[in-house]
């Protein structure tokens, strides 16, 4: 029997409640994965531009399923690194004007949605749509100070489109999430 | 288009050069670049990135691709501001849109911004061989399969980007549209999902390669090269700390008073 089938027994036997896992296929798994959100969220932001841009709806939605998926699946560090790794090169493509303030605010929301997935079992719905609040108000918060110091936008907007992007992550996060995790447990990968 | 180009010798006097160092000047242009007000000095940031990258070699076309994003990142910005901003006098009125003065000059004052630290990551990612930031990680005290991982994700990066391609070149040949912008938010599931499930894949038996062979096995590990830094270069690394710790403190100032 290979390592990882047997951190993968030694998982599933000890349940969903832990905070940490440094295994090598949690770290691995954190990078590669970090990477598969970043293109991904290439791909989602450059539509929300084209759309309007003053809204980040498919890449808010992107970012937020990513950060939760990881977390959930990873636990930490991997959800930090992945968050890092993701805002790191996102500086380095110039994928939004806010980049740089990517750094905590994957760093906070991936926190607060392992504090979250550490007290609920995240079996139902609602666990999800709890976490996914968490996230997204922290990773928001950290992008307004973004759009208001670097973008110098008012307020009243900053505020607006925060709430937007907010909004639509956590919605379509919590589905998103779910339905990921769900599929990637039937097909054994996890 | 490759988003990404890995980093890849280039026989010039920048691939001997410590990645401290170019970690410090990235580091110096990133920290100019949110301090700085004037915008004559954030003119001249860009430019002397993109300098510095041609004298180390770097051919012009690799600037290209970002250039282009940047274009298109600006013109984002610049809608942004004349969309909400309210500074100024009118100077234009485009039906229910009034166009304000005060809208050029922060939109213009960010993209220089933006242009600055993008070019310096990217440059300091292109000449930057993965190798050398895993050996600067474990000299700096990091534990070595944690400083292992940036090597691993610039690694990853191009062949996971070929992977994507790879992904919608089938889902296209299966008969999936991607022409319009509708098309393409239909196809983000059907194109991120066999992403996703690929990854995953990659991502378990890159970890079971590794641990076949041996990694994590010992706390401590050694390395086939070296960083060596010169004098020269540590004297380089002072000065460059030095005028970034003075314009944090200058910026610092000019918030408090």
């Amino acid at each position: 029997m290979s390592m990882i089938q047997q951190e993968r027994i030694v998982y599933s036997l000890s349940g969903t409640k832990t905070f940490w896992r440094t295994d090598t296929r949690a770290l691995v798994g954190a990078v590669i994965l970090g990477v598969v959100s970043m293109l991904l969220q290439q791909v989602s932001i450059r539509l929300d531009q084209v759309i309007w841009p003053p809204l980040i709806i498919l890449g808010g939605i992107a970012w937020a399923t990513f950060t939760g998926l990881i977390t959930l699946i990873f636990r930490q560090p991997a959800g930090i690194i992945m968050g890092e790794t993701q805002a790191f090169i996102a500086i380095a493509t110039g994928l939004s004007p806010v980049a740089l303030f990517f750094v905590p605010a994957n760093l906070l929301s991936s926190l607060a949605y392992s504090v979250v997935a550490q007290k609920l079992s995240m079996q139902k719905w609602s666990h999800h749509f709890i976490a996914q609040l968490a996230t997204n108000i922290v990773g928001n918060i950290c992008v307004a100070f973004g759009l208001y110091s670097i973008l110098k936008l008012p307020v009243q907007v900053v505020i607006i489109s925060s709430a937007v992007t907010a909004g639509a992550g956590i919605i379509g996060a919590t589905i998103l999430t779910k339905l990921a995790v769900n599929a990637l447990r039937r097909s054994g990968l996890i | 288009m490759a988003l990404f180009e890995s980093c890849r010798p280039r026989g010039t006097w920048i691939d001997q050069l410590d990645p401290r160092t170019k970690l410090a000047w990235m580091g110096l242009m990133t920290i100019l670049a949110l301090t700085v007000s004037d915008i004559k000095i954030l003119v001249f940031l860009p430019l002397t990135v993109l300098a510095s990258g041609l004298a180390a070699g770097l051919p012009f076309r690799s600037f290209k691709h970002p250039l282009l994003i940047l274009i298109f990142t600006g013109v984002q910005i610049v809608i942004l501001q004349v969309l909400f901003s309210t500074e100024g006098q009118v100077v234009a009125a485009l039906g229910p849109v009034k166009v304000f003065s005060g809208a050029f000059s922060p939109a213009w004052e960010a993209f220089l911004r933006l242009s600055a630290m993008m070019l310096a990551t990217m440059q300091f990612l292109r000449w930057t061989p993965p190798e050398d930031l895993t050996l600067w990680l474990v000299t700096t005290r990091v534990p070595y399969r944690y400083a292992m991982l940036v090597g691993l994700a610039m690694r990853f990066l191009p062949l996971m980007e070929q992977e994507l391609g790879a992904i919608m070149e089938s889902q296209r040949s299966r008969g999936l549209p991607m022409k319009n912008i509708r098309q393409k938010i239909k196809s983000l599931i059907p194109v991120a999902l066999p992403f996703l499930y690929r990854s995953f894949r990659r991502a378990n038996e890159t970890a079971l390669a590794m641990e076949l062979r041996g990694f994590g096995y010992n706390s401590r590990r050694t390395f086939l090269r070296q960083l060596n830094i010169t004098l020269a270069e540590i004297i380089a690394i002072v000065l460059m700390g030095t005028v970034a710790t003075w314009n944090i403190w200058l910026k610092i100032e000019s918030l408090w008073l």
